[in-house]
């Protein structure tokens, strides 16, 4: 009994003892996995009231719209709509919006671009596309809000490899992901594919100065599925790439059937050459474009063969690399832009596609990077390195741009990278620092919220030799690409100011110019909002009247923002300081419908209200005929 | 006639100039600090008008506690201020060239009673803001005149008045005009006028 406590006494002096040993070095491990959480918190914290240091562009993907975050703090402080209708700031509800956004109420946006000049970010607009019905939008960066949607653009379907934009921002790039007989309208049985169905890439003109889009050209190519774009940049300047899949013309079930292939194809179209053939007249009008044929007109495009069912086509900040990732490849090709013309100068060709020369491999191919498996996209920082993403591997890669062309860093992300970005690494001119990379899955990161889930945007800091991950966010569905620009190079406004910003001859600027006129079945009214009341009070007019109000917040204090709802009648715009909305409706439902201010505003917000009074038909008609009978 | 010295001509050319620069400039300024405004709300008043950067943001305040807004139709004034001082300017202008020394007292005068009168223009004009309150008025708090000078508080809300640039200059314009006919009537007349 006796020896049996001693022993155990014995266990426990030494169980005692050891852990006297060991616990300091636990604690010493402790510390400095907290010292690490300390570095990364200081590195992202942005005190309150103080600014980021830069702004992220994240597209919205499905939801129509674009987030925009603040980086380092990863705090999102803005939804820009863009195809989509969003009540919170009136867009889709007033008469412009409605117009801009036509019969569509949704898009996909994909690829944010900001306007360059020189191939560096000049922070005046920023171009989306839409991947569902082959549009591309502006938002005037003055005001963060979406100011031109163009299109359905003609012959594309699937407007995916967009909205690239060209170094001085002459173009945004389109091309149809999914090739349709066109023009658009045209039936052609899907077992025709291969010979009915027709392949488009193009651009959108814009204008320099004002930003205005306008149609640029097309090119007409073999039915492929033309996925990501990029302009060229310095010494490959006046030319564009897309990447294409599924040059093996398959229907059905492209997982395998567009599979079957080695390699597919990054095409190379020389825009400098389109606009002279165009000048020249060698164009076809379809669908009401300009489409120039690559397979009669020689020297405007080029196949360059690439790995397995190639996804993101990046070219370096010099201009001289391309880099083509296969997403089923272990490995990233770098082809070099100077060979690919020693190549055409060489008619170095290894085989054509309906009459367009496609390049030999080996000729324009200066590396090889072995990334890792599933390489999507790659972006360049400011000391010549490259980041991909690697999607199957669900990693980012960092590569040394130049010989010995080597894999340097590698880091996991949480979970499957799709897109990254870094500020400026997709110009002429990268500022590094920051990588975020725009994770497809998220899986319970984040607190649960159901089986619907966000996404996950995790934030990598990149200034030192490894990189390491010091934040993570969860915007809602769906980023695909993101693009960082600095926020010195936005100069955003805070108020219309009246007769600059808004020169709108319907605008008022006082409770005295408040008034209602009609015109025949138009009821027009002139309204204005400030703290804390909405002129005029009341708004008469009859059933199946056509109400345009045109409505003036005529604060000019920031973020003195009012809203204007009508119960019932499915309006709700919201106008700024300064600014002029202008809300149409047939008033055809009769009755009382309150209106009231719904962006709280002041401490008589609640108060800030007034009545529409609809008179029904009949008695309208009724007063109407009374009237007449008194008159003599 | 008695003759006025070269520096006493040169000061009073000065003084001119200071008069005529006072014109485009504010003569008071009045802001208001609260914690939700962090970079305060300021409105100035100028010979010729009421303006600055947050007029109609206090205009909006004010109109909750039913004070009238501030508007330049409800200064007459405003139309004759920039004549009157303006005048004041050429006058002491012309008094620098003909150097008669009794000719300083018109331009002293008239800019004693300009700064008399503007203050108690001020004055009156803050008294009748200050009480005038609409009776409807949403807010409904005593009268009160808010000072020409100095700091008051109201609610959340820090008052600063003060004079500004504009009137330093008049101040410095009539000091100069008064040390040139201090000066001038000190000295002995025998000696080189």
């Amino acid at each position: 009994m006796v020896s049996k406590n001693l022993k155990f006494l014995w266990v426990m002096v030494f169980l005692l003892s050891a852990s006297l040993i060991f616990l300091p070095a636990c604690k010493k491990e402790g510390r400095k996995g907290r010292s690490e959480i300390e570095e990364a918190a200081l590195k992202q914290y942005v005190p309150p009231g103080e600014w980021d240091e830069f702004y992220l562009f994240m597209s919205g993907g499905h939801s129509g719209q674009v987030y925009v975050y603040g980086v380092p703090s990863m705090r999102h402080i803005r939804t820009i709509p863009v195809f989509s209708p969003y009540p919170a700031t009136g867009y889709g509800f007033d008469a412009e919006t409605k117009k801009m956004l036509g019969e569509y109420t949704w898009g996909d946006v994909h690829h944010p671009a900001l306007s360059q000049t020189n191939a560096e970010y000049d922070g005046r607009w920023l171009f989306v596309n839409d991947n569902a019905n082959g549009r591309i939008a502006r938002i005037d960066l003055r005001t963060f809000k979406t100011v031109e949607i163009y299109g359905p653009i003609p012959n594309i379907a699937g407007n995916h490899g967009s909205a690239y934009i060209t170094p001085n921002t002459e173009y945004s790039l389109f091309a149809t992901r999914f090739s349709i007989p066109i023009p658009k309208g045209t039936y052609a049985p899907v077992e025709e594919y291969a010979t009915k169905y027709k392949g488009i890439v193009g651009a959108v003109k814009i204008d320099p100065q004002t930003g205005h889009m306008s149609e640029g050209w097309q090119v007409l190519l073999p039915p492929f599925n033309y996925d990501l774009g990029y302009g060229g940049r310095k010494v490959s300047y006046g030319w564009a790439f897309w990447t294409c899949y599924n040059s093996e013309r398959a229907t059905g079930k492209l997982e395998v059937t567009a599979s079957q292939k080695e390699k597919d194809y990054i095409v190379a179209v020389n825009w400098k050459e389109v606009e002279k053939v165009i000048e020249q007249g060698k164009y076809e009008m379809i669908g009401g474009a300009k489409v120039v044929d690559a397979s009669k007109v020689p020297g405007i495009a080029y196949f360059i063969p690439c790995g397995k069912s190639p996804h993101g086509v990046d070219v370096s900040p010099s201009g001289e690399y391309i880099i083509g990732s296969g997403k089923l490849n272990p490995s990233v090709t770098v082809y070099s832009f100077s060979k690919f013309m020693k190549a055409i100068e060489n008619k170095d060709f290894e085989g054509e596609e309906d009459g367009i020369p496609v390049v030999k491999f080996e000729s324009v191919r200066e590396a090889e990077v072995p990334v890792g498996l599933g390489p999507l996209h790659t972006q360049f920082d400011d000391k010549g390195f490259a980041y991909t993403s690697l999607f199957v591997e669900s990693a980012i890669a960092k590569w040394r741009v130049g010989p010995p062309w080597d894999v340097v860093d590698k880091i996991p992300v949480a979970y499957n990278v799709g897109h990254l970005t870094v500020a400026g690494g997709d110009t002429g001119k990268p500022y590094g620092k920051w990588l975020v990379a725009c994770n497809k899955l998220s899986k319970g990161r984040h607190l649960p919220v159901g089986p619907s889930q966000p996404e996950s945007a995790q934030l990598i800091d990149i200034s030192g030799e490894k990189m390491r991950i010091i934040a993570e966010a969860y915007p809602e569905p769906e980023p695909h690409y993101a693009v960082m620009v600095p926020r010195d190079l936005l100069k955003p406004i805070e108020v219309y100011v009246r007769n600059v910003d808004n020169k709108d001859p319907n605008a008022i600027w006082s409770e005295a110019e408040a008034r209602q006129e009609r015109k025949g079945n138009v009821v027009e009214v002139w309204a204005m909002a400030v703290r804390s009341y909405i002129a005029p009070y009341k708004i008469e007019c009859e059933q199946g009247d056509k109400v345009i109000i045109h409505l003036t917040n005529i604060e000019e204090m920031r973020d003195e923002i009012h809203g204007f709802a009508i119960s019932f009648y499915n309006i709700n715009v919201v106008p700024d300081p300064g600014e002029t909305l202008h809300i149409e409706f047939i008033a055809d439902k009769p009755g009382v419908f309150p209106y009231y201010c719904t962006n709280f505003c002041s401490a008589l917000h609640q108060e800030m209200q007034g009545y529409l009074v609809v008179k029904p038909k009949r008695i309208a008609r009724l007063e109407k005929g009374l009237l007449a009978s008194l008159k003599p | 006639m008695v003759k006025l010295k070269k520096l006493s001509s040169l000061l009073l050319l000065l003084s001119s100039v200071f008069m005529a620069c006072s014109i485009p400039l504010p003569l008071w300024t009045f802001w208001v600090r609260s914690y939700q405004y962090p970079e305060g709300l300021v409105m100035h008043v100028y010979l010729y008008k009421v303006g600055g950067r947050d007029l109609v943001e206090i205009n909006v305040l004010n109109h909750y506690i039913g004070m009238k807004p501030l508007k330049n139709e409800d200064f007459p004034q405003f139309k004759i201020f920039p004549f009157w001082v303006g005048g004041i300017a050429i006058l002491t202008f012309i008094v620098a060239f003909v150097r008669k020394k009794i000719l300083v007292l018109l331009p002293i005068s008239l800019t004693s009673l300009f700064g008399v009168y503007g203050l108690y223009l001020l004055y009156t004009k803050l008294y009748e803001y200050g009480h005038n309150l609409s009776p409807k008025a949403a807010m409904k708090i005593p009268p009160f005149t808010p000072p020409i000078l100095g700091t008051n508080k109201f609610a959340q809300f820090t008052t600063l008045a003060y004079f500004d640039v504009g009137a330093l200059l008049i101040l410095i314009s009539t000091l100069l005009m008064a040390i040139v006919l201090g000066v001038n009537l000190l000295v002995k007349e025998d000696k080189n006028v």
